[in-house]
Protein backbone atom coordinates (compact mmCIF):
# COMPACT_ATOMS: atom_id res chain seq x y z
CA UNK A 1 0.00 0.00 0.00
CA UNK A 2 2.62 2.14 -0.99
CA UNK A 3 -0.22 4.73 -2.51
CA UNK A 4 -1.32 5.07 1.03
CA UNK A 5 1.93 5.37 2.66
CA UNK A 6 0.38 2.82 4.69
CA UNK A 7 1.76 1.04 8.49
CA UNK A 8 1.72 -2.41 8.80
CA UNK A 9 0.11 -3.98 12.38
CA UNK A 10 0.25 -7.27 11.76
CA UNK A 11 2.64 -10.17 11.02
CA UNK A 12 0.17 -11.65 7.81
CA UNK A 13 1.05 -8.84 5.21
CA UNK A 14 1.58 -9.99 1.89
CA UNK A 15 3.99 -7.37 -0.17
CA UNK A 16 2.42 -8.53 -3.54
CA UNK A 17 -1.09 -8.35 -3.23
CA UNK A 18 -3.12 -6.84 -5.66
CA UNK A 19 -5.90 -4.84 -4.18
CA UNK A 20 -9.18 -4.44 -7.00
CA UNK A 21 -11.90 -3.40 -4.79
CA UNK A 22 -12.44 -1.25 -1.79
CA UNK A 23 -15.53 -0.53 0.48
CA UNK A 24 -15.80 2.51 3.09
CA UNK A 25 -17.50 2.98 6.02
CA UNK A 26 -17.55 4.20 9.81
CA UNK A 27 -20.98 2.02 10.50
CA UNK A 28 -20.29 -1.42 10.22
CA UNK A 29 -23.93 -2.15 10.02
CA UNK A 30 -24.16 -0.61 6.41
CA UNK A 31 -20.70 -2.76 5.46
CA UNK A 32 -22.95 -6.04 6.69
CA UNK A 33 -26.07 -4.94 4.72
CA UNK A 34 -24.49 -3.47 1.45
CA UNK A 35 -21.99 -5.94 1.25
CA UNK A 36 -24.08 -9.38 1.71
CA UNK A 37 -24.14 -9.72 -2.12
CA UNK A 38 -21.16 -9.01 -3.68
CA UNK A 39 -19.40 -11.63 -5.74
CA UNK A 40 -16.47 -13.38 -4.30
CA UNK A 41 -14.14 -11.80 -6.22
CA UNK A 42 -14.59 -8.37 -4.50
CA UNK A 43 -13.84 -9.68 -1.05
CA UNK A 44 -10.95 -11.94 -2.08
CA UNK A 45 -9.27 -8.63 -3.35
CA UNK A 46 -10.76 -6.15 -1.76
CA UNK A 47 -10.01 -4.10 1.55
CA UNK A 48 -12.57 -2.35 4.50
CA UNK A 49 -11.48 1.27 4.91
CA UNK A 50 -12.93 2.97 7.77
CA UNK A 51 -12.15 4.90 10.61
CA UNK A 52 -13.59 2.86 13.12
CA UNK A 53 -11.21 1.15 15.30
CA UNK A 54 -12.48 -1.84 17.32
CA UNK A 55 -12.45 -5.84 17.38
CA UNK A 56 -15.86 -5.08 15.64
CA UNK A 57 -14.43 -3.57 12.48
CA UNK A 58 -12.42 -6.40 12.36
CA UNK A 59 -15.01 -9.32 12.88
CA UNK A 60 -16.92 -7.28 10.67
CA UNK A 61 -14.20 -8.32 8.26
CA UNK A 62 -13.95 -11.52 8.66
CA UNK A 63 -18.16 -12.19 8.79
CA UNK A 64 -17.54 -10.78 4.83
CA UNK A 65 -14.99 -12.55 3.85
CA UNK A 66 -12.73 -9.56 3.16
CA UNK A 67 -9.00 -9.98 4.51
CA UNK A 68 -7.85 -6.25 4.62
CA UNK A 69 -8.83 -3.69 6.86
CA UNK A 70 -7.25 -0.09 6.49
CA UNK A 71 -8.22 2.23 8.87
CA UNK A 72 -7.82 6.09 7.99
CA UNK A 73 -7.17 9.37 9.65
CA UNK A 74 -3.84 7.84 11.29
CA UNK A 75 -6.03 5.72 13.82
CA UNK A 76 -3.65 3.36 15.33
CA UNK A 77 -5.47 0.10 17.13
CA UNK A 78 -4.83 -0.95 20.38
CA UNK A 79 -2.97 -4.48 21.19
CA UNK A 80 -7.08 -6.43 21.32
CA UNK A 81 -7.44 -5.06 17.69
CA UNK A 82 -4.29 -6.35 16.46
CA UNK A 83 -4.79 -9.68 18.33
CA UNK A 84 -8.03 -10.09 16.67
CA UNK A 85 -7.15 -9.15 13.58
CA UNK A 86 -4.05 -11.51 13.77
CA UNK A 87 -6.17 -14.69 14.56
CA UNK A 88 -9.15 -13.94 12.16
CA UNK A 89 -6.05 -13.83 9.26
CA UNK A 90 -7.30 -9.96 8.48
CA UNK A 91 -4.02 -8.01 7.11
CA UNK A 92 -4.46 -4.45 9.30
CA UNK A 93 -2.90 -1.85 8.19
CA UNK A 94 -2.98 2.21 8.86
CA UNK A 95 -2.84 5.76 6.71
CA UNK A 96 -1.94 9.24 7.87
CA UNK A 97 -4.79 10.17 5.13
CA UNK A 98 -8.52 10.78 5.60
CA UNK A 99 -11.18 8.59 4.31
CA UNK A 100 -11.55 11.26 2.01
CA UNK A 101 -7.81 11.42 0.53
CA UNK A 102 -7.89 7.35 0.89
CA UNK A 103 -10.54 6.74 -1.44
CA UNK A 104 -9.79 9.48 -3.59
CA UNK A 105 -6.28 7.87 -4.00
CA UNK A 106 -7.35 4.38 -4.36
CA UNK A 107 -10.33 5.47 -7.10
CA UNK A 108 -7.63 7.30 -9.12
CA UNK A 109 -5.67 4.43 -8.90
CA UNK A 110 -8.20 2.02 -10.33
CA UNK A 111 -9.77 0.44 -7.27
CA UNK A 112 -13.39 -0.09 -8.04
CA UNK A 113 -16.07 0.25 -5.44
CA UNK A 114 -19.70 -1.21 -5.18
CA UNK A 115 -21.08 1.40 -7.36
CA UNK A 116 -18.73 0.16 -9.93
CA UNK A 117 -19.37 -3.50 -10.13
CA UNK B 1 -27.93 -33.15 17.59
CA UNK B 2 -24.70 -32.28 19.38
CA UNK B 3 -25.71 -28.55 20.94
CA UNK B 4 -23.27 -26.25 21.64
CA UNK B 5 -24.42 -23.12 23.90
CA UNK B 6 -22.40 -20.44 24.64
CA UNK B 7 -23.14 -17.28 27.00
CA UNK B 8 -23.39 -13.60 25.50
CA UNK B 9 -22.73 -10.55 28.07
CA UNK B 10 -23.78 -7.72 27.96
CA UNK B 11 -22.70 -4.95 26.89
CA UNK B 12 -19.24 -6.27 25.96
CA UNK B 13 -18.16 -4.87 22.58
CA UNK B 14 -14.81 -6.40 22.63
CA UNK B 15 -16.24 -9.96 22.75
CA UNK B 16 -19.17 -9.72 20.14
CA UNK B 17 -18.58 -11.57 17.49
CA UNK B 18 -16.84 -14.53 19.27
CA UNK B 19 -19.51 -16.90 18.40
CA UNK B 20 -20.43 -15.96 14.80
CA UNK B 21 -16.10 -16.08 14.44
CA UNK B 22 -16.74 -20.30 15.65
CA UNK B 23 -19.66 -20.88 14.09
CA UNK B 24 -17.77 -19.60 10.50
CA UNK B 25 -14.76 -21.40 11.29
CA UNK B 26 -17.06 -24.65 12.01
CA UNK B 27 -18.85 -24.21 8.57
CA UNK B 28 -15.10 -24.15 7.07
CA UNK B 29 -14.52 -26.80 8.12
CA UNK B 30 -17.22 -28.86 7.23
CA UNK B 31 -16.65 -27.41 3.79
CA UNK B 32 -20.17 -25.53 3.56
CA UNK B 33 -20.57 -23.61 0.27
CA UNK B 34 -19.16 -20.61 0.87
CA UNK B 35 -21.82 -18.04 -0.26
CA UNK B 36 -24.53 -20.42 2.44
CA UNK B 37 -21.56 -19.15 4.94
CA UNK B 38 -21.60 -15.37 3.99
CA UNK B 39 -25.70 -15.51 4.83
CA UNK B 40 -24.77 -17.26 8.27
CA UNK B 41 -21.72 -15.04 9.10
CA UNK B 42 -23.89 -11.90 8.75
CA UNK B 43 -26.92 -13.00 10.32
CA UNK B 44 -25.14 -14.81 13.56
CA UNK B 45 -23.25 -11.57 13.82
CA UNK B 46 -25.92 -9.54 13.78
CA UNK B 47 -27.80 -11.35 16.06
CA UNK B 48 -25.15 -11.43 18.70
CA UNK B 49 -24.72 -7.69 18.54
CA UNK B 50 -28.70 -7.84 19.14
CA UNK B 51 -28.25 -9.50 22.25
CA UNK B 52 -24.16 -7.57 23.06
CA UNK B 53 -26.29 -4.23 22.70
CA UNK B 54 -29.99 -3.96 23.32
CA UNK B 55 -30.69 -6.84 26.35
CA UNK B 56 -29.34 -7.93 29.44
CA UNK B 57 -27.32 -10.95 28.45
CA UNK B 58 -28.16 -14.01 27.41
CA UNK B 59 -26.91 -17.30 25.61
CA UNK B 60 -26.43 -18.96 21.69
CA UNK B 61 -27.25 -22.79 21.20
CA UNK B 62 -26.10 -23.95 17.75
CA UNK B 63 -26.06 -27.51 16.22
CA UNK B 64 -26.42 -29.43 12.79
CA UNK B 65 -29.50 -31.88 12.16
CA UNK B 66 -29.68 -33.24 8.92
CA UNK B 67 -28.47 -30.62 6.92
CA UNK B 68 -29.75 -27.80 8.53
CA UNK B 69 -27.84 -25.55 11.19
CA UNK B 70 -30.01 -24.48 13.40
CA UNK B 71 -29.21 -20.98 15.96
CA UNK B 72 -31.24 -19.67 18.95
CA UNK B 73 -30.24 -16.87 20.29
CA UNK B 74 -32.60 -16.19 23.46
CA UNK B 75 -31.86 -13.22 25.97
CA UNK B 76 -33.43 -12.06 29.47
CA UNK B 77 -35.30 -9.11 28.20
CA UNK B 78 -35.75 -6.58 28.59
CA UNK B 79 -37.67 -7.28 24.93
CA UNK B 80 -38.28 -5.63 22.16
CA UNK B 81 -41.43 -3.43 22.77
CA UNK B 82 -42.87 -3.80 19.50
CA UNK B 83 -41.52 -6.14 16.81
CA UNK B 84 -43.23 -5.38 13.50
CA UNK B 85 -41.44 -1.74 14.05
CA UNK B 86 -38.01 -3.19 15.00
CA UNK B 87 -38.06 -5.32 11.87
CA UNK B 88 -38.32 -1.77 9.62
CA UNK B 89 -35.39 -0.87 8.15
CA UNK B 90 -33.70 2.19 10.18
CA UNK B 91 -35.71 2.02 13.28
CA UNK B 92 -33.23 1.91 15.90
CA UNK B 93 -33.14 1.91 19.63
CA UNK B 94 -29.88 1.88 20.06
CA UNK B 95 -27.32 3.24 22.40
CA UNK B 96 -24.34 6.06 21.92
CA UNK B 97 -22.22 3.66 22.76
CA UNK B 98 -23.67 1.11 20.46
CA UNK B 99 -23.48 3.85 17.82
CA UNK B 100 -19.70 4.76 18.59
CA UNK B 101 -18.70 1.22 17.73
CA UNK B 102 -20.87 1.07 14.35
CA UNK B 103 -24.05 -0.22 15.06
CA UNK B 104 -27.24 0.94 15.69
CA UNK B 105 -28.73 1.73 11.96
CA UNK B 106 -31.63 -0.02 12.59
CA UNK B 107 -30.98 -2.77 9.73
CA UNK B 108 -30.11 -5.74 12.29
CA UNK B 109 -33.20 -7.63 12.06
CA UNK B 110 -33.96 -7.33 8.84
CA UNK B 111 -30.41 -8.32 7.30
CA UNK B 112 -30.79 -11.39 9.44
CA UNK B 113 -34.54 -12.03 7.71
CA UNK B 114 -33.15 -11.98 4.40
CA UNK B 115 -30.02 -13.61 5.36
CA UNK B 116 -31.58 -16.73 6.15
CA UNK B 117 -34.15 -20.13 4.99
CA UNK B 118 -36.21 -19.49 8.51
CA UNK B 119 -37.12 -16.93 10.46
CA UNK B 120 -38.66 -16.81 13.84
CA UNK B 121 -38.69 -13.97 17.09
CA UNK B 122 -40.66 -13.84 19.98
CA UNK B 123 -40.53 -11.14 22.74
CA UNK B 124 -41.89 -10.15 26.02
CA UNK B 125 -40.13 -8.33 28.80
CA UNK B 126 -38.94 -11.63 30.19
CA UNK B 127 -36.89 -11.91 27.05
CA UNK B 128 -36.51 -12.16 23.18
CA UNK B 129 -36.15 -15.45 21.40
CA UNK B 130 -34.68 -15.61 18.14
CA UNK B 131 -34.81 -19.03 16.11
CA UNK B 132 -32.62 -19.23 12.48
CA UNK B 133 -32.21 -22.50 10.39
CA UNK B 134 -29.95 -22.31 7.69
CA UNK B 135 -30.25 -24.77 4.78
CA UNK B 136 -26.58 -26.09 4.22
CA UNK B 137 -26.99 -28.53 1.24
CA UNK B 138 -24.94 -31.84 1.18
CA UNK B 139 -21.83 -31.49 3.56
Amino acid sequence: MELLNAKVYTNNYEPEREIEYAFSCDLMSDALMLLRNVPFDFTEKGVLVTGLVTTQGVRTAEMLDLEILLLVRGKKPNEAVIEAAEQSNIILLSTEYTMFSSNGRMFNAGIKGISEL
Amino acid sequence: MEVNRIDILPMNLESAGNISSLIKRTLINLRVDKSIIRRVSIATYEAEINVVIHSNGGFCEFGIDNNKLLITFKDTGPGIKNIDQAMQEGFSTASQRARDNGFGAGMGLPNIKRSCDEFDISSSEQGTTLNLVFYLGEI
